[in-house]
């Protein structure tokens, strides 16, 4: 069965837009409409505020934890147009690096596999994907432009896994992003030399695509990304050389889809949206894709909460 | 003249309808004529049969109305009513409403039905939105088309089934209803407003589009840049369709002033140019005329063009072989246009078809003596289109609706003209003077009155455009009344463009500077923030937010799709998500107050919790499991025996007897001499062990495969004997501080060592992670080959992917901090793809203390190390002391060394001895 551990009580003093627990399961990260970003202890079921960042100007859409080799490093991005990371040193939380070379609103931030360093990728508004890495010699921040990357702007980018397939073929170890936008298109784009190529682009949403996610893709050899969309379709994309990938629509909800998350092994996908409803899908042997479970998250019915295999 | 072919012309009045709307269905016999306060419903096969009246209780007029054009659905038909459509149903003796398709926020401009499926409908609103409604589903729009301007007409392709064409004031946007979100084509058709659009009936690519500024371009989708062709009219044309037969367009003009003559135009449109004029003039209605629709008799060949007018009739004229003959229709194998007898009426300026008096109904009706001084008239006035002759002539032809621009006086007898332009709190007042001469080659006068308010720069700049304008036009004999009122407007408003612009920059930097003030400015290309959502995180953690309970039960009661963006909230709260939706809890108060009561602290905070589940239970690998397992790269059956009773204890019966069958597939067989291939290639040995990995592997358990993988797997390098890790079990360490500054990989560690080391330099939390692991282990773990200590018979091939599985296993372990476990999965993986890098050798600048990984000291630009013996500079081979530092040349070294055990430069340190207890226990 599913089980809650906990019910954390944030105390934004507004809506959250996302939450993310580290590598170990020991912190969890928030963030909201009230421009902060909130650090919480949740090991062993305990709760406990550690730190609550302030820093932003604007609504905070997304914070992404870095792999913790590099120490407890925090990436959040804001309305406010900047991408802000944040490190623990000692008990205290300070900001390290403050990236603000996009012209609109940042939607979206992710660290890359500590494989490839500490880098984070962020898509905006503007329609810019950036990606940032630390010079591991010069300890300086640099990064990289994606300039219309999509029409309108740019909702939401995610990493591929590093080696697995692409580490075995003609790949090599280059690193490959996944982005979505407001004109319904699906980009891969890979990095050679300085510059990052558009690889392939996926269209088949007819709305804004709001979130994609690349699977940890460790048990098939083949690569799988997620995709949600304002259509209130999630498509699931699957490739066996990168380059030719095969829709399968999972399922058209009642309302627009803004997440997709994939669990560790890349097996089970966790979807939400805007009627506030979270599902589980797997994949049953015949390749069909079903709902494993509804979790219905309101705080006062959680009691009652339920799956059903 | 004419009257020998327009023998069939029926009218009938019907004053009391206040109809605004008129529609024809599929088959042709029921025309629709829709008002405020009633529907009026004519069956036309009986001409006598008067018209059903059904009363409509409504507030609002009628905006447009369409029969269904398929045949199985035409008893629908859709009207557009104030912001709302409404279906009918007309299969009872009354119309029955079965849908009502309210999204959009204001007046809906037009509806179009889908020429394909009959169960879509697309409807245009000013409020900027173009809904495409799937009549199965119509609670809300399945697809919505957004803009910045409000449409007002749409028209879906007639040979395509996803194109579709909407227009916004001037502008055509072409859609792809696949892909609603941006147009596929932007054509920037007309000055002045669009009335009416139409796409071609035989080639998809074209369409037409009919305008304000007296014009009908037609337009090649796929060359949008420049029409294709042009009439021009004498008037705004209101409507203008391509006719059913030919290559034909019939065209209703709205005269100035609703002064003039409302006849319609039929074209042909092969005579291409701006010469071309009307082929034919269907005079009669004494007002405008709001709508026209085609009729085809199943029982001839001829077609009928039902009109209804502002003058409250109905009209039905008869379209005779003949005509469609002048517009290009071609049959029965007779001669072609240009042979025809009534050629020579292409290029005469217009046939007219007057009006004859079969009344049906009300007997009163325009008569022909009413008709005669039309066709007079609208002679005379053909002969003027292309060139007014006089200045009252000029004026009646003004387009008055210029933006920006009224007309507060036009005398023609004083030759005077007096014209106010308002662009942006500029207010420019012209006043025109018409000389006697003018247009002939004398330009009027211009002269601003005192209550313009724009600086005399300006001004002389205007009326240097004017005259200008005016010069030209005059030249050739024009008017140029008209060209000149554009002109300035033009020009006052690129003048206050570029004034906006400063204003615009200046806002945008005041808006990086005051980033925390919602701005609308950007907002629509921004998403609509999220308010729930859900991740795994770790291993088996879901993390989950989202809003109360009350909040999401009252947009789904609403019945609204979450917006799209940003823009969608209400910018001036102050916090706009939560009002999004808890604003429209309150409305709500009665129907949610139940749930208030039980959750009333909840919903007050807004839904600020985050829940975290453990799901790991919907996963096949187990931390218990992980913590138990065994390792045993010598005893391989033992390995998986006691794995088998790990697994039976923690109560997972199938894995135990997984283990056991493993167990069984790596016992060597009892030597047998009749036996004559070995046991490795028996379909009970390793095959089965294949594909029991690839079956776990397929259903996500890692945590099995891997196992499998490392028991029949070959390791990386063989224990120290004696070791007492050999068979140990994997505990969790529980180190002290903080985890998050440990290394674990750790087997990489053994290539960094065999270097010599100038001096030690690393971080902090590299020495704990030493500490931990004891160094001296490491080093034992010399690489050797340990094919022959295996004492098994059975062994995995190189596959990668089985590295794969151990390496997400290790991950797996890695995040349940199981390091033990973990280091001893690492030790299974052939090749660490990870070039170690938490070592590296640096020196110090002697000079500047700067730490450099060069020989050379980058800012001192003097060699970093010298060395102690013949105290010169090195540069290649090089060994140092971990301990005191102290080194120089490996020959040196070497040297020194042969025959000392203390350290070359006196310091006093034992180095052979200090380095070797650094690398030993």
């Amino acid at each position: 069965m599913v089980s809650l551990i906990s019910t954390i009580d944030t105390g934004h003093e507004d809506i959250i837009h996302d939450a993310e627990i580290d590598y170990y399961g020991l912190q969890l990260a928030t963030c909201s409409s009230d421009n902060s970003v909130k650090i919480f202890s949740v090991k062993n079921g305990t709760q406990a505020l550690v730190a609550e960042l302030k820093g932003h100007y604007g609504p905070v859409w997304q914070v992404s934890w870095a792999h913790p080799k590099f120490g407890n490093i925090l990436a959040s991005c804001s309305y406010d147009r900047k991408v802000i990371v944040w490190k623990e040193g000692g008990k205290e939380w300070s900001k390290v690096h403050e990236y603000n070379n996009h012209d609109a609103s940042v939607n979206s931030v992710r660290f890359g596999p500590h494989e490839y360093g500490l880098v984070f990728a962020c898509g905006s508004s503007d329609g810019a994907i950036s990606i940032v890495t630390l010079n591991p010699s010069t300890g300086l921040w640099d990064h990289q432009k994606i300039p219309n990357a999509h029409a309108i702007g740019c909702n939401t980018v995610s990493w591929a896994p590093a080696g697995s397939l692409q580490s075995q073929g003609k790949w090599g170890q280059k690193k490959q992003i996944v982005s979505g936008g407001c004109d319904t298109l699906i980009k891969i784009w890979q990095e050679e030399g300085n510059h990052w190529v558009e690889q392939i682009k996926l269209d088949l949403h007819s709305d804004w695509v709001r979130d994609v996610a690349w699977a940890p893709s460790i048990c098939l050899p083949r690569s799988t990304i997620a995709s949600c969309s304002q259509d209130r379709k999630v498509i699931i994309w699957t490739s066996t050389n990168n380059t030719q990938w095969v829709p399968k629509i999972i399922n058209t909800f009642n309302d627009v889809i803004w997440n997709v998350s994939w669990s560790l092994t890349g097996n089970i996908l966790a979807v939400s949206g805007g009627d506030n409803k979270v599902s589980l899908w797997k994949e049953n042997t015949e390749g069909n894709w079903i709902c494993i479970s509804d979790v219905n998250k309101m705080p006062n019915q959680s009691s009652n909460e339920q799956r059903a295999l | 003249m004419a009257t020998r072919w327009s023998s069939e012309l029926m009218v009938a009045e019907h004053p009391d309808l206040q109809a605004s709307a008129m529609t024809v269905d599929a088959t042709g016999t029921n025309v629709l004529l829709a008002g405020r306060r009633y529907f009026g419903l004519k069956n036309l096969t009986e001409p006598l049969d008067s018209l059903k009246k059904f009363p409509r209780q409504s507030k609002y007029d009628v905006g447009a109305a369409e029969w269904n054009p398929h045949q199985h659905y035409k008893n629908l038909s859709a009207i557009s009513t104030k912001d709302k459509v409404e279906i009918f149903d007309w299969r009872q003796s009354s119309p029955q409403l079965i849908h009502n398709l309210c999204s959009h926020t204001r007046v809906v401009s037009d509806l179009n039905w889908h020429q394909f499926d009959a169960n879509q409908i697309a409807s245009c609103s000013i409020d900027t939105f173009t809904y495409i409604w799937d009549l199965r589903d119509p609670r809300r729009p399945s697809i919505s088309l957004s803009t910045v301007a409000g449409a007002t007409q749409v028209r879906w392709n007639k040979l395509s089934r996803y194109l579709l064409a909407t227009a916004h004031s001037g502008d055509v946007k072409l859609w792809d209803q696949r892909k609603g979100v941006l147009p596929v084509q932007y054509i920037t058709a007309h000055l002045a407003n669009i009335h009416c659009l139409d796409w071609d009936p035989n080639q998809e690519s074209r369409l037409a589009t009919s305008s304000q500024d007296c014009t009908v371009k037609f337009f090649d989708t796929s060359n949008p840049k420049k029409p294709e062709n042009l009439l021009t009219a004498v008037a705004p044309v209101w409507r203008a369709r391509y006719t059913p037969f030919g290559n034909g367009m019939l065209m209703v003009v709205v005269p100035p002033m609703r002064r003039g003559d409302n006849s319609l135009l039929l074209w042909n449109l092969a005579n291409k140019g701006p010469k071309s004029t009307p082929i034919h003039t269907f005079v009669g209605h004494t007002d405008v005329v709001l709508e026209f629709e085609w009729r085809k008799r199943p029982d001839s060949l001829d077609y009928q063009l039902i009109t209804w007018s502002k003058d409250q009739t109905l009209r039905i004229w008869q379209i005779e072989p003949f005509l469609q003959k002048l517009c290009g229709i071609e049959s029965d194998g007779e001669p072609s246009l240009e042979q025809h007898p009534a050629a020579d009426l292409l290029t005469s300026p217009a046939i007219v078809n007057p009006v004859e008096n079969t009344v049906i109904g009300d007997s009163r009706s325009s008569s022909i003596d009413v008709a005669e001084p039309n066709i007079n008239e609208f002679d005379s006035s053909l002969v003027t289109i292309t060139q007014p002759k006089t200045l009252h002539q000029e004026f009646s032809l003004v387009n008055v609706n210029i933006h920006n621009v009224t007309f507060d006086l036009m005398d023609p007898i004083k030759r005077r003209c007096s014209v106010t332009a308002r662009v942006e709190g500029n207010i420019v007042i012209l006043q025109v003077a018409f000389p006697l001469g003018y247009p002939n080659n004398i330009s009027p006068i211009f002269q601003f009155t005192s209550e313009t308010n724009v600086d005399s720069e300006t001004k002389t700049k205007l009326i240097k455009v004017l005259k200008q304008t005016a010069l030209q036009r005059v030249k050739k004999n024009r008017s140029c009344l008209e060209p000149c009122i554009r002109q300035l407007v033009k020009t006052l408003e690129e003048l206050s463009v570029s004034d906006g612009s400063e204003k615009n920059q200046h806002f945008h930097n005041s808006l990086i500077q005051h980033s925390s003030v919602y701005s609308s400015f950007q907002d629509v290309y921004i998403p609509f923030p999220r308010t729930s959502g859900a991740k795994f995180c770790n291993v088996g953690m879901l993390v989950c937010f989202g809003r109360t309970s009350s909040g999401r039960q009252v947009s789904m009661r609403n019945d609204k799709k979450t917006p799209r963006s940003f823009s969608a909230l209400n910018v001036y709260s102050e916090s706009p998500v939560t009002t999004y939706y808890y604003d429209r809890h309150t409305n709500q108060t009665r129907s949610s107050r139940i749930n208030r009561g039980v959750s009333k602290g909840a919903s007050q905070k807004g839904g600020k919790a985050v829940l975290v589940y453990d799901v790991s239970s919907l996963f096949p690998f187990q931390r218990d499991l992980a913590e138990k397992y065994v390792f045993d790269c010598h005893d391989v059956v033992g390995m998986c025996q006691r794995n088998s009773q790990v697994a039976m204890m923690l109560g997972r019966k199938d894995l135990g007897q997984v283990w056991s069958l493993a167990a069984l597939a790596a016992t060597p067989p009892v030597f047998d001499e009749d036996e004559d291939f070995p046991w490795a290639s028996h379909p009970l040995s390793i095959g089965m062990i294949h594909s029991i990995i690839a079956h776990y592997a397929k259903q996500s358990d890692v945590q099995t495969a891997a196992m499998l993988c490392c028991a029949f797997g070959r390791r990386a390098e063989t224990q120290g004997t004696g070791t007492t890790k050999n068979m140990s079990k994997s505990v969790n360490p529980s180190p002290g501080g903080s985890p998050y500054h440990t290394i674990h990989k750790v087997e990489s560690l053994i290539e960094g060592w065999n270097i010599p080391l100038l001096k030690q330099n690393r971080s902090s939390s590299w020495s704990e992670n030493l500490d931990e692991f004891h160094v001296a282990n490491l080093v034992e773990l010399s690489p050797l080959d340990t094919e022959e200590e295996k004492p098994l018979r059975v062994c995995l091939e190189e596959s990668w992917f089985y590295e794969e599985y151990k390496k997400a296993y290790a991950e797996i372990l890695h995040q349940w901090y199981l390091l033990e476990a973990r280091a001893q999965v690492m030790k299974y993986i052939a090749h660490s793809d990870e070039k170690h890098s938490g070592l590296e050798l640096k020196a110090e600048c002697p000079s500047c203390k700067k730490h450099s990984i060069e020989p050379y000291c980058t800012v001192c630009q003097i060699p970093v190390l010298q060395c102690v013996i013949c105290h010169t500079s090195v540069k290649g081979g090089a060994n140092s002391c971990l301990v005191c530092g102290h080194g120089g040349h490996t020959q040196h070294m070497m040297q020194w060394f042969a025959n000392n055990m203390d350290c070359p430069s006196g310091c006093g340190c034992q180095c052979l001895f200090e380095t070797a207890s650094v690398l030993e226990p």
